[in-house]
């Protein structure tokens, strides 16, 4: 439920949520303050309507008591007299009469004697003096008789047995008056024979219409009355006429079943005063009743006022609030609205806008704002937050563009770098030489690099910058390069190496170290000499499959401190054996799961195959690799460097001729001499023997076209089981490989042309046979390989 | 707003049953009238005491003209403290009887036979005694052993036999007093004892504002004397002289009764109307009270075999009889049969 309210509330509009709140928290304080008020308004007029009621009350009861007690005296006189004094019957009947007509409240008067009390000729004797109907002297009547044997009434009765004098309840004289009366009795007596003996009762009746006057004198607001009751709880007087007499206070209770009636007329008849509050009659309007004794005569006086007339100032006031309420609710609500309204449109518009804008429309509109109230204020944030935003953007477009052109620009300088390690490696007859390098981020830290100054040396470096990125691949780019400078100039790797830390620590101004190896491999007798500068140590792969550890010596890195010494080794390489380099990133190349490849997994894969010439090595060791880490990105780059030493470098064996056929004698002699010194077999000394005739010769008779003495170059050299022929001449550019197959196969030598048979056998002897124009140089390379049955190389 | 509308549903509902009984007895007079019936014969009956539900039956006998229907027309003598209806049926000393029938008290008419008065009785309605002796609890009688010595209000005529006959069988001597109508005496406390009929003066007294735990009540049936109170009765020779006028008489007051106890509120309509036009001072509640008790004193307490409206128990005429008889110390009692006469159709289960 409560989320659900929670739901309605939360959806709902501004308007709406403050005209609910406002009014809810206005109709609350209303409330209050109304019923606070209402019921001190209240508070007060009961209480002053109890104060003037009960003041009513005891004033008019004060009113009655008094002529009540003023009828008294008259009686009780009489009284006396006769307790005194008997009178004769004349006396006593005009005493009567004039007693009757002087008092005008009292209605009538009898002296009532007790049987035979006045003559004991006589049952009853009472005369009774009333006052007549109209104007003129008072009546004169006897009462007694068989009908009205007075001695048995109340009124003589009761004064009789109690002994006091008394009023009596109201009723209805038969005898005398033939109204309702209330009488007052008081019996009299004479002492005879030290006796007091009970003579009859002398009374004064009253009329009622006399009491009703006071009591209906009582008015309060419209319908307030006054009422008496008997010491029976009779109603005495009553405005509604058929209660007098008949009904009492209990009677109405009982027909009302009010039982707090009948508690209420138990304490008035008991003498009691008070203020309650009585429903009139069942299911009638609330009334107030305030009850006053009359102690005289037992009877109880009670004021009526009813609550509705009460209150009706206060009803009224309350109406007049309530509309004013209602009209100023209406002003507020209309009020509410209209604000609400102006606070929620522009805050609509501005909720559209924004929405315009988050999808990227920074142009839309705004709605126009409104002066400097907060709406307005916001709607003007919002305006140059706009305009920030724009600008932002604009800004944001300039400034990506431009990081776009710097990133592309370093990817270009980083593809650079990486051209700037050598991607084509040397396979010649002294060595054969293969690296690989992956890198693991686009510009790698790793580098690698080799170089062969002259005939006799290779130059090898692999090394690590610490670091990634532009710094680290900047300081492998001048690394490289310095490399090359030092190389060049030769001297062993210790002095690369020293040259180069002296170089890299005097202007390392990012702290950049360099891990690296540094080897010289002799070619013409498999020497390597090495230095390390905290480098991995290198591996050597023997011909009978033992991999040797290169540990010592162990030098600084570079970079970190110039004017230290470096140290180097050396290791004599036969030929068909490995020299293998690599970095950390191998060895700590990693699973997902975080295991290492290890220098113990390298080892295995290095002595499985050392065999292999460098290109598989490094492919095989790079597969292993691959398969290892199962696909995890790799941590660091990965570069490995190997180099197989194959055979001992030999000189070149040069002639240099003219361009004269007579110039075939030399060559004869330097073939024979050549022969001898590379230990040629006979039979390859006449296939070369024809091979040179035919290229020589050609060389000789047309690379010049008849022009004077100018330089052919002939050299030669044995490469294991190879003969290298190498011929040279400055003359016109021709080659002679493109010469098509000679068509006179079949013709006898004499006439078919020459040189078109001659390249041809060439072709079917050589095992290669190149031609370069280079440098306005026609250069014919020529290998033969050499019969079965040559003698092994040096021997 | 229920109460109102009742109060004006009344006039309505009267109007319609008079309506509905004016079709009715045109209808039943209009055979009678045709078959020439002679004029309604009048009659006088001398109630004992003052307009009241206590006569309520005979009211509505005459109010609903069940009286002119058996060719009745019904007046009504109203009694008193010291107006004996016996008074009214046998003349006084020097007056001519007045009555043609009264009601009384079942000791009053015995009472009458055993001094040779011409009565007869006709018809018993109230089965039990409802004459109560009260007094205030602050009185200290609990017992009515312990009235002895004090003012006891006793009503003249045949309303002081019961509470005599207690004060005989517990052997005390009070001192009465004579009582009243009204209950003054006992609530202004001239007498600490008061005579009260349970239909009347107790309901008045409870209404003049004492509860009905402050007060102490002896009911003399309790104490072994059942008085039947109100009977019919007549003179010897009338209903020697005309059986047939007695019976109509009595089946039409009969009647009356029953139509009284199944039409309250009319009742007390027509009660309320006589009452005031005699200014007895009374009021409706006190009526109802009155017509109430007074179906549980004329029909047969619950639990004992119900009789005829109208029987007197020959049980209780001995009881009385003997009672009395012992009292006036004469030797024979009246004879139920000569005290009593049956009449056609009274006495009987229709």
């Amino acid at each position: 439920m409560s989320r659900f309210l929670q739901a309605l509330w939360r959806d709902r509009g501004l308007a709406f949520k403050l005209i609910l709140l406002i009014f809810l928290s206005n109709a609350m304080i209303f409330f209050v303050v109304f019923y606070t008020n209402y019921g001190a308004a209240r508070g007060e007029l009961v209480q002053s309507a109890e104060d003037n009621a009960r003041n009513l009350a005891a004033a008019t009861a004060n009113r009655i008591e008094a002529v009540l007690r003023g009828v008294e005296t008259v009686p009780e006189t009489l009284a006396n007299m006769l307790q005194i004094n008997p009178m004769t019957a004349q006396d006593l009947e005009d005493r009567l009469r004039l007693l009757v007509a002087q008092n005008s409240d009292i209605y009538g008067m009898t002296v009532s004697f007790d049987p035979y009390g006045f003559t004991p000729s006589s049952l009853y004797y009472a005369p009774y003096a009333s006052k007549p109907r109209g104007e003129g002297e008072p009546q004169l009547t006897y009462l007694g008789g068989p009908s009205y044997q007075y001695f048995y009434l109340d009124w003589f009765q009761i004064p009789k047995l109690v002994g006091l004098s008394l009023w009596g309840e109201p009723y209805y004289d038969e005898g005398g008056g033939g109204i309702i009366m209330a009488t007052y009795s008081v019996p009299f007596y004479r002492m005879e024979d030290g006796d007091r003996r009970f003579l009859g009762v002398v009374t004064a009746d009253i009329s009622l219409d006399k009491l009703r006057e006071f009591v209906s004198a009582i008015k309060i607001y419209q319908s307030g009355y006054g009422f008496l009751i008997s010491q029976n709880g009779t109603f005495i007087t009553h405005p509604k006429s058929t209660n007098v007499m008949n009904e009492s206070l209990f009677s109405l209770a009982e027909a009302q079943g009010d039982t707090e009636l009948r508690q209420i007329g138990r304490a008035m008849i008991a003498g009691q005063s008070g203020f309650v509050q009585v429903a009139q009659g069942a299911g009638e309007k609330l009334s107030w009743l305030a009850y006053a004794p009359l102690p005289s005569s037992g009877w109880s006086l009670g004021v009526i006022f009813p609550q509705e007339e009460l209150m009706a100032g206060v009803v009224n006031l309350n109406r007049i609030v309530l509309i004013l309420v209602a009209i100023g609710f209406t002003v507020l609500f209309l009020a509410i609205l209209l604000i609400a309204k102006s606070v929620a449109r522009p805050l609509q518009a501005l909720a559209a806008a924004s929405r315009a804008v988050a999808r990227g429309e920074l142009d839309a509109p705004l709605p126009p704002s409104h002066g400097g109230d907060e709406v307005g204020q916001l709607t003007h944030s919002f305006s140059s937050m706009q305009k920030s935003l724009r600008q932002y953007i604009k800004d944001l477009q300039e400034t990506t563009a431009a990081k776009e052109r710097i990133e592309s620009e370093l990817k270009i300088a980083a593809r650079i770098q990486m051209d700037m390690l050598p991607k084509t490696f040397p396979q010649t007859a002294q060595y054969s030489l293969w690296a690989s390098m992956e890198p693991a981020k686009e510009v790698g830290g790793d580098l690698y690099d080799f170089l062969q100054p002259d005939e006799q040396h290779l130059y090898l470096l692999i090394g690590d910058v610490s670091g990634k990125g532009v710094p680290a691949s900047l300081m492998m780019a001048t690394t490289v390069a310095l490399f090359r400078a030092f190389a060049s100039e030769g001297g062993p790797p210790e002095q690369v190496l020293l040259r180069l830390n002296e170089t890299l620590a005097s202007r390392n101004e990012s702290m950049l170290f360099v891990t690296a190896l540094c080897g010289r491999l002799d070619l013409s007798n498999g020497d390597m000499e090495y230095a390390s500068a905290g480098h991995n140590p290198p591996f050597l792969l023997r011909l009978d499959g033992q991999v040797e550890k290169i540990e010592k010596p162990i030098n600084l890195v570079l970079g970190v401190q110039d004017g230290i010494p470096f140290h180097g080794g050396r290791v004599r390489m036969a030929p068909g054996e490995t020299f293998f380099t690599y970095t950390d990133g191998v060895t700590e190349a990693m699973t997902s799961a975080g295991e290492l490849y290890s220098e113990e997994r390298l080892i295995e894969a290095l002595s499985a195959h050392h065999a292999d010439n460098p290109q598989e090595l490094v492919d095989h060791v790079r597969i292993t690799v691959e398969e290892f880490v199962a696909g995890a990105d790799p941590s660091d780059d990965i570069t490995l460097l190997t180099v197989q030493y194959l055979a001992p470098s030999r000189a070149w064996k040069e002639v240099r001729l003219v361009n004269r056929l007579q110039e075939m004698e030399r060559v004869e002699i330097f073939l024979e001499e050549f022969a001898v010194e590379s230990n040629l077999r006979l039979d390859d000394q006449a296939r070369i023997g024809v091979v040179l005739s035919e290229l020589v010769a050609n060389v000789l008779s047309y690379a010049y076209g008849g022009a004077g003495e100018q330089p052919v170059c002939l050299r030669m050299r044995r490469e294991v089981d190879d003969i290298w022929i190498l011929l040279e001449d400055e003359g016109t550019p021709f080659n002679p490989l493109q010469q098509a197959p000679p068509d006179d196969l079949d013709k006898p030598l004499e006439e078919r042309e020459v040189g078109g048979l001659g390249i041809y056998i060439v072709r079917q002897m050589a095992k290669r046979v190149e031609y370069l124009r280079e440098g306005g140089v026609n250069r014919l390379t020529v290998v033969m390989g050499l019969g079965l049955s040559a003698s092994p190389l040096g021997q | 707003m229920r109460a109102r509308d009742e109060n004006r549903g009344w006039p309505f509902r009267r109007v319609a049953g008079l309506v509905l009984c004016a079709v009715a007895l045109v209808g039943l007079l209009a055979i009678p009238s045709d078959c020439a019936t002679p004029a309604p014969r009048a009659v006088t009956l001398a109630l004992q005491w003052i307009p009241q539900s206590q006569f309520a039956g005979y009211y509505m006998a005459q109010e609903k003209g069940i009286y002119a229907k058996y060719g009745l027309d019904v007046t009504f003598l109203q009694g008193g403290p010291n107006l004996s209806s016996m008074d009214a049926l046998l003349g006084g000393a020097s007056v001519d009887p007045q009555a043609d029938f009264a009601t009384t008290w079942l000791t009053t008419g015995i009472q009458a036979r055993l001094e040779k008065k011409a009565i007869v009785h006709l018809a018993q309605l109230v089965q039990r005694t409802s004459l109560i002796l009260i007094s205030k609890k602050s009185s200290g009688i609990s017992d009515p052993s312990q009235i002895a010595g004090k003012r006891v209000g006793i009503w003249g005529a045949d309303f002081a036999i019961p509470p005599r006959a207690l004060f005989q069988s517990y052997n005390i001597i009070v001192e009465e007093i004579p009582q009243s109508a009204s209950m003054n005496l006992f609530l202004q406390g001239a007498i600490e004892v008061a005579s009260a009929m349970w239909y009347n003066e107790y309901h008045l007294v409870l209404n003049s504002g004492i509860d009905p735990d402050e007060l102490n009540t002896f009911f003399l049936d309790q104490y072994g004397l059942n008085f039947p109170e109100d009977g019919i009765y007549c003179r010897e020779e009338t209903v020697e002289e005309d059986p047939s006028f007695c019976s109509a008489f009595v089946r039409a007051s009969l009647e009356g009764w029953e139509y009284a106890f199944a039409h309250e509120e009319e009742t007390l309509d027509v009660v309320m109307w006589r009452a005031d036009e005699v200014h007895t001072g009374t009021n409706r509640v006190h009526q109802k009270w009155m017509l109430e008790r007074m179906r549980d004193i004329i029909q047969a307490p619950e639990g004992t075999t119900p009789v005829p409206l109208g029987t007197l128990n020959e049980t209780d005429f001995d009881f009385v009889a003997y009672k009395l008889t012992r009292a006036a110390g004469s030797a024979a009692p009246p004879k139920y049969s000569e005290f009593h006469r049956d009449l056609e159709g009274v006495g009987v289960t229709p």
